[in-house]
């Protein structure tokens, strides 16, 4: 992700399976979780819009959401069923940000 | 170039003839690797000088109902084969595995992939347009509507993904190095380089820059486009008095 007009690095993503111990609050009604992970296209802004707009969450969380994604390479931005998560990493991919799905969990 | 203000029920950006042109082309070589025809307007430009008499208003709307039909893929005949993952990098970046999983991510993609085609295709459609069609005292007024707004952001996005690509930026170092060249190259310039006689790599290397310069403008386009479309976002949720779906949104959070 980057910030106009200086670009912040930030290390590579560790593996999926790294991300769900370190920041899901697991629920057997909410087996499956969507990710969104850094690039090195998308602008802060644009990614903050996302969360805001697509998700309803207010601008603090919003902005939370996307320094996780910048600083840790990725982060947890929703959690519910198979076909929800569907719903959202096609939402995701849409506005362009690279996202996927995977059990919650393990 | 001066980056998108909020207007009313638009954004209005100014881009010169030669920088819409070029943003304009980009837009639609984008489509076409995403699967789409190449963007044209039916038997005339408006920038035509003795335009064919017969270009008239129902012209247009042909031409406008035929890049808005869905292609045939998008119909979802094609549903009960597996649809393979692009070969090209970029557009596997547009179109990325939604798992890690083969299996599921061979799945999403059957499921997914025309309808997303076709949504990008027509954001790119939108941007295009609105490049195509500029307005203002100056004639180089280049607007969007609030509502067409959500897909152009995304289209400028795709656009860039590819540019990115192309340009070899594969992580936030190479995208900081890429600014770098342009900041390095416009002071280079300054001196009024003509032919490359600096000995810094020739057509190949002014190829690159002037890549460069499309990816930055882009960027600055969007991040203007996207700062005045927050600002919208934000009064509205507080005029509803807390946090809302978008007009595209899910619904509510579970936060």
């Amino acid at each position: 992700m980057c910030a106009l007009p200086r670009v912040v690095p930030v290390s590579s993503a560790p593996h999926l399976d790294e991300v769900v111990a370190s920041d899901a609050q697991t629920s057997v009604d909410d087996p499956w979780v969507t990710i969104v992970w850094n690039d090195p296209v998308n602008l802060m802004t644009y990614v903050t819009y996302v969360f805001e707009s697509y998700f309803g969450h207010p601008r603090t969380v919003a902005e939370q959401l996307m320094r996780r994604v910048h600083t840790e390479g990725r982060a947890v931005v929703s959690r519910g069923t198979l076909e929800a998560m569907e719903v959202d990493v096609q939402a995701m991919h849409g506005f362009g940000l690279w996202a996927t799905l995977q059990r919650s969990g393990h | 170039m001066r980056g998108f203000v909020a207007r009313q029920q638009e954004y209005v950006a100014r881009l010169d003839a030669d920088e819409r042109a070029v943003l304009a082309g980009i837009a639609s070589e984008v489509a076409v690797l995403l699967g789409a025809e190449k963007f044209r307007t039916a038997g005339r430009l408006r920038t035509d000088v003795g335009a064919p008499s017969h270009a008239d208003a129902s012209d247009e709307l042909d031409d406008d109902e035929l890049v808005e039909e869905p292609p045939l893929h998008a119909l979802g005949w094609p549903w009960q084969r597996p649809v393979e993952a692009p070969t090209d990098p970029a557009v596997r970046r547009l179109l990325p595995d939604a798992s890690d999983d083969p299996e599921q991510a061979a799945e999403f993609r059957r499921l997914t992939d025309a309808d997303l085609r076709a949504r990008k295709i027509a954001g790119l459609r939108t941007w295009w347009h609105a490049l195509r069609t500029p307005g203002g005292r100056q004639g180089d007024a280049v607007a969007i509507t609030a509502a067409e707004a959500p897909a152009v952001a995304a289209a400028m996005t795709d656009v860039r993904i590819v540019l990115a690509d192309r340009l070899g930026i594969r992580t936030d170092e190479d995208g900081e190095r890429v600014y770098a060249e342009l900041h390095a190259a416009s002071g280079h310039d300054a001196g009024g380089g003509r032919d490359g006689g600096g000995g810094d790599g020739g057509e190949a290397a002014a190829v690159r820059r002037a890549f460069i310069g499309v990816y930055a403008m882009l960027s600055e386009l969007q991040e203007t486009l996207v700062t005045a479309m927050l600002v919208r976002v934000r009064s509205r949720d507080a005029t509803h008095g807390g946090p809302g779906p978008g007009p595209e949104g899910r619904g509510g959070s579970a936060g």
